[in-house]
């Protein structure tokens, strides 16, 4: 064997070499995505949990007892969260789990983050989160997880009319 | 010498580089498969989890009366008015021992029972394990029938074969607050 073809034969097997690590990364790509997937899901059913708790509640503080149509007399933007003594599970209206964070364990993949946020937002444009008080309620889920490389956000909005 | 000594060492490096490509092969056809299997196995979960979603919504409807009949980790039954003919029915979700399931070479899987009324049906969908939990206004656990506020269904699924040394699992639950209890 002379000097080129040891040296074809070493290019080669480099080629090989790379071609191999290129071929393991793609499946340890494709298994990741696996499990990534795996966690979207529960991710999605542990946010999803949470909006049905606080489907079940009261749309404000002002309307757990009677309704309103006067907007004004809603919790203050500002004022969103908890009320005095207030304290989760026993919430009574929907903005009180605004800012409320827990965590929680699913099989398979152990621990979940979850916060909540519960905002105003336009009349006709659900999208633009405003600071004063509407019939409209935004509450936004977002659940992350040492094993997501991305938090999940599920949003519903709520509304008095 | 050289020459037999060229062809030997050829011939070694040839079968080492034709068994890499094979077991490459080999590898890419399994990935393939347990990527196919798992989608088929979140897939299942999805649709286990709309018809129980679906259900427990319905609890109560058009009933007049305590609804919930059994209220067990593994089985619920109620009266409702499921498929809104205007008939109130009992309907019962559970699930079978894991004898039952014998379409699957998996030992877990069991079958997903949904009775309405004298009609059974039931499928596999990969499920091994359903849990009913049942909570109160503040999502305290309750047994009595009459607190039940919220019922919590999760349900554990596996792939039908086994992918490498163990089978694919994966996790769905749900919380529902049926408007009628």
């Amino acid at each position: 064997m002379n000097g080129v073809q040891s040296i074809l034969t070493i290019g080669g097997m480099i080629l090989l070499a790379l071609i191999s690590m290129r071929f393991n990364s793609s499946v340890l790509q494709s298994t990741s995505s696996d499990l990534d997937n795996k966690v979207y899901l529960t991710s999605f059913s542990i946010a999803d949990n949470m909006l049905e708790k606080i489907r079940s509640k009261s749309f404000d503080q002002t309307t757990v007892s009677l309704t309103t149509t006067n907007p004004a007399s809603l919790t203050l933007a500002d004022s969103l969260g908890p009320d005095n003594g207030e304290v989760y599970p026993n919430f009574n209206d929907i903005d009180d789990f605004n800012g409320f964070q827990d965590s929680t364990t699913a099989p398979y993949f152990e621990l979940y983050y979850i916060y909540c946020t519960v905002q105003y937002v336009d009349s006709n444009n659900p999208d633009l989160v405003v600071n004063y008080q509407t019939f409209y309620k935004k509450a936004t889920i977002t659940v992350s997880s040492p094993y997501l490389k991305h938090p999940i956000s599920e949003s519903e909005i709520f509304t008095l009319k | 010498m050289s020459t037999i000594l060229d062809i030997l060492g050829a011939s070694i490096i040839g079968l080492v580089i034709t068994l890499i490509i094979i077991n490459l092969n080999i590898y890419s056809n399994q990935v393939k498969y347990t990527s196919d299997s798992n989608l088929t196995l979140q897939g299942n979960a999805k649709t286990l989890a709309e018809i129980i979603d679906y259900d427990l919504r319905k609890i109560g409807y058009k009933y007049k009366g305590v609804a919930i009949q059994t209220a067990q980790a593994n089985e619920i039954s109620f009266y409702s008015d499921i498929d809104s003919s205007g008939s109130v029915k009992l309907v019962t979700l559970t699930m079978s021992d894991s004898t039952k399931a014998t379409s699957t070479s998996n030992p877990h899987d069991r079958l997903f029972y949904y009775i309405i009324g004298n009609d059974t049906s039931s499928g596999s969908l990969g499920m091994t394990n359903l849990k009913f939990s049942y909570m109160d206004s503040v999502g305290n656990a309750t047994s009595v029938i009459s607190s039940i506020k919220y019922i919590k269904a999760e349900t554990w699924l596996e792939s039908p074969d086994k992918m490498g040394s163990d089978y694919e699992k994966t996790y769905w639950e749900i919380t529902v607050s049926p408007r009628n209890i």
